[in-house]
């Protein structure tokens, strides 16, 4: 199995390199002059030129890009020509904000509930829990994600004043000692309740407006699946058998059934990942998506660069996991 | 557990996690208010950037020698006391005052002003362009510890005009953090020097910024019960920040639509203050290629097109330009009489004479993709045009690839939607638009180059007599109109809203689109919730 590991981080190497390449000279050919951005609308061409002296962006490509990919080998990601900040500082502020809000969101709005009420809805076939369950994952394919945000945040959070309209914590609250950068669990581990509490009615909103499309695909899948396990010969064997039902639903049922529902959630971790820049902008997320906008809208090269590649290793290693839960899932897979 | 107790348990835990707060935050029992704005603050340091949300807080913590304030905007006395001008405009002496102190204790003096003068010069970033055609460094003289003299290198009465943009920071605090020989930048970007009436608090890019009053502000405050601080807080949808205004979450904000900026205005608690500021729209039109190279169609277009909708597009929260330059420029001359306005009959004429009487061509109109006003603006000149046989093709691009567009002649649209928001109130700052030294920049996509205007921009600025540059500024909008190189639109009014316990908001045309002068600002405690 390490060698198999081993194998797919190679690989995951070289499409990363690839895609650096892409990303690289496609940004580039779009015809735009970040350097004459940077230096403001008004301002001569020798302050452009310096700038663009300042960036590296007067070199030839061939010779940006090896600088480019040279520097990241030493750590190095450049400087955000918007920001002027390193970008790896950028993606360090920006990424975890989305990183919680995403696996939050996926685990506890979209993949827990979707799986239950998946397997729950195939095994009351037809009955009243799977009429519920049936049109509610339909609604959620369906429903437009920054609608049913709007309508959230204005209901919840401004109409009803339940939870906070926006942002990740109560300004004059102070963060959590930073262990994983993730609020709920750095709070929870230094024991400061209040900030817990805060983070969690921040997260809230922001995590079922962007898990409720999840949570239908994963709900739809997992019932498909569960109702082809229930047919099977090892099923109404262990019925036959008499083995209780609960034993036979968790144990047959969902196992089974898991396998194609797994690499749904990983696929869906990689488009969460990618496609925040909604709900982060509704509910003034301070994560990645709207660090990703603004960089393409500037034509911040390192920062486009720097956002693609993170997202393309988190797509590469959530398919790894992905591959690698198989085997748990199912002792017949071998992986060589 | 059952389910009546699990409900229990869910609606005990909502309970416990509700109870969201108001926007200000009570700090010492000083209120700290909330400006939820859309724009992020990069770069603080005032050598290096500016736009409106940097300038708002670079204001806050930084003074210049001189600051516009009121509107019609004039020119106050703030760290300069008193300045004076050679009469060939190439001198101009200022004279500090002596109570000034950076937030360190330091005195400002006129070591702290070359510096600063300097330190920006040297750059060549952000503000520099304003003065460096016409200042060396080594133009900077100290006379004595409070008494700064500039040296041009050639005439440029506009000097006094640009120099609130230029901030003083003090060097010892800068150089104390200078790496490598980088003039304190890094440092520089969310950490201050200033000596303004606020000092930083708390900074979090991406999120908010958190400033402060300075009790010992040497100008003092216009207000004892002026607010505690202010955070500035980013939040990107415009849906949002009205919401969080209505809640409270927020105490003031900016950029909301038209619509959402009357139904605030109608809401108890809250009110909008509404006033033109000195943005101008105009549709720049190429007048070295293409078909818009010819004047009689450019005459054409402007006489064609409906000013009307620019009014509804904005819900009537406009005013049409009446000349070239906007109205609170100084030497503003009303040309209503001349301008532009529809006229089918006179858009024909033109269109025969410049041999095309049923038009029969194309045009591209070029607009930031995503800007609902100029997709709306870009509709009703199809509209216009098709009524003179021209169709309009809709071109959205993004900023950095209008502008690169916009660069060249050869490249530049044949129209282009752009908004202009002049530095000063000195006509300088529009009639420049209108000279081949602004080439390359956006505002100048339209290549325009007339030789008596080119001689009048720069005569006018190499003279200090105000009365002889006015009579230019005259001839140079009369001629700019007569030529037409773009078609001139109109000026949307700024607006903002505020709780109506916060007090103290004084609008200056000069200042940027949603900048707010914070240190007015202050609590009517009888209105607090």
């Amino acid at each position: 199995m390490l060698a198999y590991i081993v194998r797919r981080l190679f690989f995951l190497a070289l499409t990363l390199l690839g895609l650096s390449v892409v990303t690289f000279f496609i940004s580039r050919v779009v015809p735009s002059d970040p350097a004459r951005l940077a230096a403001g609308p008004y301002a001569t061409d020798e302050m452009v030129q310096k700038i663009r002296q300042e960036f590296g962006l007067d070199k030839p490509l061939a010779v940006q890009y090896w600088n480019y990919i040279s520097g990241i080998f030493r750590g190095d990601f450049g400087r955000s020509i918007r920001t002027r900040r390193p970008v790896s500082q950028d993606l360090g502020r920006f990424y975890p904000a989305t990183l919680e809000l995403v696996l939050f969101s996926l685990v506890v709005f979209g993949a827990i509930p979707g799986v239950t009420l998946g397997v729950l809805s195939a095994y009351y076939h037809d009955r009243w829990v799977d009429q519920l369950v049936r049109p509610i994952s339909i609604i959620g394919l369906g429903l437009p994600g920054f609608w049913l945000a709007l309508m959230l945040q204005s209901l919840i959070a401004s109409k009803l004043g339940l939870l906070p309209v926006g942002g990740r914590l109560s300004l004059g609250l102070s963060s959590p000692m930073s262990i994983t950068h993730f609020f709920l669990i750095d709070s929870l581990v230094t024991g400061n309740g209040r900030a817990f509490l805060d983070a969690l009615k921040h997260i809230l909103l922001p995590s079922i407006s962007l898990a409720f499309p999840a949570f239908a695909s994963i709900t739809r899948l997992t019932r498909a699946e569960a109702l082809d396990v229930l047919n099977a010969d090892y099923v109404r064997t262990a019925w036959a058998k008499g083995v209780s039902g609960r034993w036979v639903l968790w144990r047959h049922i969902l196992r089974n059934a898991l396998i194609p529902t797994t690499t749904m959630i990983g696929l869906r971790f990689g488009w969460m990942l990618g496609g925040t820049i909604m709900v982060e902008t509704v509910f003034n997320w301070p994560g990645l998506g709207l660090y990703a906008v603004q960089a393409a809208t500037f034509s911040d090269f390192n920062a486009i660069m720097g956002v693609t590649l993170l997202i393309g290793l988190n797509f590469g290693v959530a398919n790894l996991i992905v591959d690698l839960l198989y085997g748990v899932l199912d002792p017949r897979i071998r992986y060589e | 557990m059952t389910l009546k107790r699990k409900l229990v348990f869910v609606i005990l835990f909502l309970t416990t996690i509700a109870a969201v707060g108001l926007g200000y935050e009570v700090v010492d029992g000083k209120i700290h208010i909330v400006y939820a704005a859309r724009q992020p603050v990069e770069n603080l340091d005032p050598s290096i950037h500016y736009d409106w949300s940097t300038r708002n807080l670079q204001q806050s913590v930084y003074d210049a020698l001189l600051k516009y304030v009121g509107d019609p905007p004039t020119l106050e006395p703030w760290l300069a006391e008193k300045w004076e001008g050679s009469p060939d405009a190439t001198v101009w002496t200022f004279h500090l005052v002596k109570n000034a102190r950076f937030h360190n204790g330091d005195p400002v003096t006129a070591e702290a002003v070359k510096f600063s003068f300097e330190r920006t010069l040297t750059l060549k970033q952000g503000p520099a362009w304003m003065l460096l055609d016409v200042l060396d460094p080594s133009g900077i003289e100290i006379v004595d510890d409070y008494t700064i003299r500039f040296h041009l290198n050639e005439p440029y009465a506009p000097f006094p005009s640009v120099v609130p943009w230029w901030y003083i920071m003090n060097p010892n605090e800068v150089m104390a953090h200078e790496v490598d020989g980088d003039y304190g930048q890094g440092w520089l970007q969310d950490h201050e020097a200033g000596s303004g009436p606020f000092v930083i608090k708390e900074w979090k890019h991406g999120e908010y910024y958190w400033l402060e009053a300075w009790d010992e502000y040497w100008k003092g405050w216009p207000n004892p019960d002026h607010i505690g601080g202010f955070i500035f807080k980013l939040v990107r949808e415009a849906a949002t920040q009205r919401m969080m205004i209505e809640s409270g979450e927020a105490d003031i904000v900016e950029g909301v639509t038209p619509r959402d900026f009357d139904e605030l205005a109608k809401t108890p608690g809250i009110y909008v203050p509404e006033y033109p500021g000195m943005t101008t729209f105009g549709i720049k039109m190429n007048t070295q290629k293409g078909m818009t190279a010819n004047p009689m169609i450019r005459k054409a277009i402007c006489y064609a097109f409906d000013y009307d909708a620019l009014i509804d597009i904005y819900e009537g929260h406009a005013v049409l330009e009446d000349s070239p330059f906007p109205m609170a420029t100084k030497g503003h001359v009303d040309l209503s009489q001349w301008i532009y306005r529809q006229d089918l009959a006179k858009a024909k004429e033109f269109m025969a004479r410049a041999g095309y009487p049923d038009g029969g061509f194309e045009l591209e109109y070029v607009y930031v993709a995503g800007l609902e006003e100029e997709r709306l603006i870009g509709l009703a000149l199809q509209s216009s045009l098709a009524q003179i046989g021209i169709k309009v093709n809709l071109v959205p691009l993004i900023w950095p690839q209008m502008v690169e567009r916009g660069s060249k002649p050869e490249t530049s649209p044949d129209m282009m939607a752009v908004f202009t928001t002049p530095i000063s109130n000195d006509p300088d700052a529009v009639a420049i638009q209108y000279h081949p030294m602004s080439a390359g920049r956006y505002y100048y996509s339209h290549w325009y180059s007339n030789p008596r205007v080119t001689y009048l921009v720069e005569q006018a600025r190499s003279i200090s007599d105000w009365d002889a540059r006015a009579k230019m500024y005259d001839e140079i909008q009369r001629i700019v109109l007569y030529d037409a190189p773009e078609v001139f639109g109109m000026l949307y009014n700024r607006r903002w809203a505020l709780r109506d316990y916060v007090q103290g908001f004084r609008f200056c045309p000069v200042r940027m689109t949603s900048e707010i002068d914070m240190y007015t600002l202050y609590i009517d405690k009888s209105k607090l919730p």
